[in-house]
């Protein structure tokens, strides 16, 4: 059984129903509108992010789906990321952004998972001032509130 | 916050980006996810980049989200729900009896065992280690500012009885019946606690009492590298045997000092270590050999959910159990080549750094780590304990720490200095384990005779011409051979008995010692 998602900039995508209900969002419209064959359309999403996503459901499309509630469990937590997902996730800051607007939009957790372990990643080793650099983040404490903060959190240098 | 994205249909991309899309932009809960998956220096540092994200993740939400995914929830519980912990005395202050030091103390065998049944106010689920770390240090601004609910005053925690006589078994079982199994007295979801020992399901509902500042000082608390003496668990401390002393030669301003005990046992149990490999590391002062020879340094890894006080059980994951003060000296930072030349009490020249041989690997998930000093034979002394800690191998920062990376090439090339002890006998002059007194006995070397140097050589030569019967050595009376050393591992070629007949001296392995250079030869 086939759907057909909508991007923003009015491309189709024909994809198989169970690769589409990856995303929790469109598993429960479809839901909804029940056996009707209407395309949904997906206004946050463009077409590239789309195609993207597409291909990640597309290849996890057998995995277990992930328990709603967080567990301690600790066989199921994993601070690693598959090696497929890394080379998926080695696009350009901007894609990779929309990427996680994307996933987090269409509530598909996994991908969600592994953009903000990317993300995290990059992070890594760096100082404030390198983060914003990377990021792009305008700085708008002012000096004394920045250095409270430093202070606050030096504790966490060596933890 | 920039609308990234237009809902209305048909218009281009291009029109939505017109400037470069910062992280910053992002909505409150991807930034939160993030920042959920950053480790803790990189989330301090995260914090400081900009008031848009300090203001999103400074938040008690992800603070009390980052303590249970570290440590997980059944600490927390435990602090939030005083009167269904267990009302040990501290295990720093056992009652002081003088038989007491062959036996653990009282309080190490509600320590060890895991099945506690005291009837009333009791829980199997507490843990008086992290009970002790926690209240040892907290800060007395943010214990009053803090909201911590009485047991009495909240309804909802009403103490179960039944919940906590469970057994706590150490399976890791499916997540799921975690919430609802264990007693169902209470009718409040809350007071429900998922037995000890399970894997249960984060619910945040259970310890949202827990206020931003306790949790982020209970979180700095637990995530130390380094535990200083005073947050160990150390059997017999008190005044006779072990005592904590005020000094300066540790950055704590105290020690833990052994003075003597029989028992020796001492804990340090570390929570929500992050996935990684890892040294541990003692700083200690020896001054006798009694308290490191023989004496077993293990590290054991733990769960998350799994009791801290079962821990010691399970199977080391690193152990080090040196037969003799060369092997221990390897594994510091010490000069060691001078072992038999030196009178003992300057071998080490105050405190020394113990790293035990082998990585501790934590893989997946958080993990605690429980690190254990333990010898329960014979009387020892001379020991001084400042701190122990976890060294990060993975870290670039802080592997520069460890003795295999730095220290010990400086400790190898020290081994040319000149020798100066002053022409002291090397005699340990504490009791020792070993057959090291046994062979003195035997040999007719009173240790505790303070010889003139040149009286030295006649009396050695009188020795010399005392009939040493092979035989004699083992008829040996009243006193059985210590059995740790008994075979002496022949690396020179040469029976025992064979020095032993030349009237050389000999080490507790055995092996003929060296002598001392101004020694005539004989």
């Amino acid at each position: 059984m086939t759907v057909i998602l909508v991007s923003s900039d009015n491309q189709d995508f024909k994809v198989d129903k169970e690769v589409a209900e990856r995303s929790i969002l469109i598993k429960n419209m479809l839901e909804d509108v029940g056996e009707s064959d209407s395309p949904i359309p997906l206004p946050n999403v463009t077409a590239a992010v789309l195609t993207k996503v597409i291909e990640y459901c597309e290849h996890h499309r057998n995995d277990p789906i992930q328990v709603p509630e967080e567990t301690d469990d600790p066989r199921k937590r994993s601070n690693d990321i598959e090696e497929w997902d890394m080379k998926f996730m080695q696009v350009d800051q901007e894609m990779l952004f929309e990427i996680i607007l994307a996933a987090n939009y269409l509530d598909i957790k996994p991908l969600l998972d592994v953009g903000c372990k990317t993300v995290a990643n990059i992070i890594k080793g760096k100082t404030p001032e390198e983060i914003r650099k990377a990021f792009n983040i305008v700085n708008d404490f002012t000096p004394e509130e920045e250095a409270q903060i430093k202070k606050e959190n030096e504790w966490a240098e060596d933890r | 916050m920039a609308n990234i994205f237009k809902d209305t249909k048909g218009k281009g991309i291009k029109e939505t980006k017109d400037t470069k899309k910062s992280l910053g932009d992002l909505p409150a809960e991807v930034l939160i996810h993030i920042g959920l998956a950053l480790p803790c220096r990189e989330f301090g540092r995260f914090l400081q980049t900009s008031r848009t994200i300090h203001s999103c993740l400074d938040s008690h939400y992800v603070w009390h989200r980052r303590f249970t995914t570290r440590f997980g929830q059944a600490i927390l519980e435990d602090k939030l729900n005083p009167s269904l912990t267990n009302n040990d005395p501290s295990r720093m202050s056992p009652p002081l009896t003088s038989s007491s030091p062959r036996f653990p103390s009282p309080n190490s065998q509600t320590f060890h065992s895991s099945s506690n049944n005291n009837s009333n106010n009791n829980s199997a689920s507490t843990s008086p280690i992290l009970q002790q770390q926690f209240d040892n240090h907290l800060d007395p601004v943010s214990a009053v500012s803090s909201p911590l609910p009485s047991a009495a005053s909240s309804p909802r925690l009403t103490p179960s009885v039944a919940l906590h006589t469970l057994p706590s078994d150490s399976s890791s079982d499916d997540g799921s019946d975690g919430d609802g199994n264990g007693g169902e007295r209470s009718s409040s979801s809350c007071a429900k606690r998922p037995p000890k020992g399970k894997v249960r399901r984060i619910d945040l509902r259970r310890t949202n009492m827990a206020s931003k500042e306790m949790l982020i000082d209970m979180y700095k608390q637990l995530s130390r590298m380094t535990l200083p003496a005073e947050d160990m668990m150390i059997a017999h401390m008190g005044n006779q045997f072990w005592r904590m002393i005020t000094s300066s030669e540790s950055k704590y301003g105290k020690l833990a000092e052994l003075a003597s005990v029989w028992w020796m046992d001492v804990v340090a149990v570390f929570v929500g270590v992050p996935p990684g490999r890892y040294k541990v590391q003692w700083r200690v002062k020896v001054t006798s050999d009694a308290p490191v020879v023989n004496t077993e340094f293990r590290a054991v890894l733990f769960d998350k959910h799994e009791d801290p006080n079962t821990a010691g059980e399970k199977p080391n994951a690193l152990t080090f159990r040196p037969t003799s003060k060369q092997e221990f000296v390897q594994q510091t930072d010490s000069p060691g080549s001078r072992v038999h030349k030196k009178p003992f009490r300057n071998l080490f020249k105050g405190f020394t750094i113990l790293e035990l041989p082998g990585e501790l690997l934590v893989e997946g998930d958080y993990h605690g780590v429980f690190l254990q000093i333990r010898n329960h034979d014979d009387w020892k002394s001379g020991l001084y304990i400042d701190y122990v800690r976890l060294v990060n191998l993975d870290d670039p920062e802080q592997s520069q720490e460890s003795l295999a990376n730095g220290l010990h090439g400086q400790r190898v090339a020290a081994g040319n200095e000149p020798v100066d002890d002053e022409g002291e006998e090397y005699y340990p002059t504490s009791s020792s384990s070993g057959p090291l007194p046994w062979f003195q006995q035997t040999l007719g070397i009173n240790p505790h005779a303070r010889v003139d140097p040149r009286d030295r050589f006649r009396s050695r030569a009188a020795r010399q011409f005392r009939p040493v019967n092979p035989s004699a050595l083992l008829d040996v009376g009243a006193r059985t051979v210590p059995n740790s050393t008994s075979a002496p591992a022949n690396a020179g070629g040469e029976s025992p008995s064979t020095a032993r007949n030349r009237g050389d001296q000999l080490d507790e392995n055995g092996q003929p010692m060296e002598r001392p250079d101004s020694c005539l030869p004989l």
